[in-house]
Parts: structure tokens; sequence; C-alpha cells
């Protein structure tokens, strides 16, 4: 393989391995936002058939749900990257 | 005129070298991008399914309501019931439990990473090691 054809190959296995990174990485979101919901679901009306109030119940869900939210923006996922990074290059 | 052969040659020499590189690293990079692929959804999806799968949802919302019927049940008023209950699921602190989580997946990953580095060096990894065998 000559010098040319290498970078060639090294550009576009860049080009298409990050774009499906990517594209997974996005769908894992997507899946996960919706296990979320579905989790949430299921804890509020469990704490509904234990008793608790409505409102209560509802406070409790978005205190359970909350994080898991927040964590699966990819702000903080790439936060989360970096932190893996900098502890790694640390040690 | 050897003077310049022998610049000829090393020239030739660092060409051939930068392309076996770069055909190294074309070879590597799809691996790499695979196991990145295969990586990062697990990672995200089982940090999620550890904690919000509908199964441990119900199975978490399950403990505190039981919580709150106990002390329904032990006669405490439903206002101080509710109080304590809400007190009870803040102490559990559902943030704390993902970051928990995932420092957990991102020592399970560095652990991988300092075993090559330094296996020589330290003893704990020996103790990790240990308690790997018997985590599994």
């Amino acid at each position: 393989m000559g010098t040319a054809r290498s970078i060639a190959s090294i550009i576009a296995t860049s080009v298409g391995g990050g774009s499906k990174i990517l594209a997974k990485t996005w769908w894992a979101i997507r899946k996960g936002r919706g296990e979320v919901k579905k989790g949430s679901r299921t804890f509020y009306n469990v704490l509904l058939k234990a008793g608790i109030p409505r409102e209560e119940a509802k406070e409790i869900t978005l205190a359970y749900a909350t994080p898991a939210w927040e964590l699966l923006q990819v702000r903080s996922l790439i936060k989360l990257a970096m932190e893996m990074d900098g502890d790694s290059s640390i040690r | 005129m050897s003077n310049d052969q022998s610049d000829n040659d090393r020239k030739e020499k660092k060409r051939s070298s930068d392309m076996d590189e770069l055909r190294e690293v074309a070879e590597v990079l799809p691996q790499l991008f695979g196991a990145l692929n295969d990586s990062i959804p697990k990672l995200i999806s089982g940090l999620i399914a550890s904690v919000y799968s509908p199964e441990s949802a119900g199975n978490m919302a399950k403990g505190i309501g039981q919580f709150y019927s106990n002390l329904i049940a032990e006669g405490i008023p439903e206002a101080v019931a509710l109080d304590m209950t809400k007190k009870f699921v803040s102490a559990l602190d559902f943030s704390k439990l993902i970051s928990m989580v995932s420092d957990e997946a991102s020592v399970k990953s560095k652990r991988k990473v300092k075993r090559k580095i330094d296996i020589d060096f330290n003893d704990e990894d020996e103790d990790e090691a240990f308690d790997e065998e018997f985590d599994e």
C-alpha cells in the first residue's frame, strides 16, 4: 500500500468510524432516555400503589429520574469521558 | 559522492519507515473504531440499566413504599410519615448512586490500562486481581 493510499484509508476510516460512533452513541442515549422514562413510570406507579399521595410520589420520582436525565445529556457524557481521560493520565 | 549516497539511503530508510507506520495505523484504525463502537453504547446502556431498568426501579420504589407503609402501620400520622419518607429518599441520593456506578465503570476501564502499565510496581494490583477473581 502506498503512502497516499494509506493516508486516504486513514481519513476514510476516521470519517466513517467517527460517524458510526456518533450515531451509535446518539442511539444509546435515546434508548437510555427511554429506559429512564419506563423506569420512572414503574417507580411512580409502585409508589402510588404503596399509598403515597400523587404529589409526593411525583416529587420522589423526579428526584429519582433527574440525575440520569442529566447524565444522558451529550455534554455530561463528554465531561465524563474527559474526567476518565484526566484520571488515567494522572496515574 | 559517498556522502550523497548515504544521505539518499537515510532518506529512503526514513520514507520506508514512515510508510510502514502509516500502513500500521491504517490497519489498526478499523479495529480501534470497532472496539469503541462496541464499548461506548454498552457503557451507556449498562450504566442506565443498572439503576433505571423497570425491575430495579420497581424494587427501589417497593422499598420506599414499604418504608412508608410500615410507618403508617406503626401509627405514625400521615404527614409525619410522608416527611420521613421524603427524608429517607433524599438520604438515598440518586445522583450519588449514579456517580458511584459511573465511577465504578471508569475504574474498571482504568484497571485494564493500569494493569498494563505498572503491574510490577504496585502491590495493590495483586489485591485487585484477588478481588476480581472473587467478584467473578
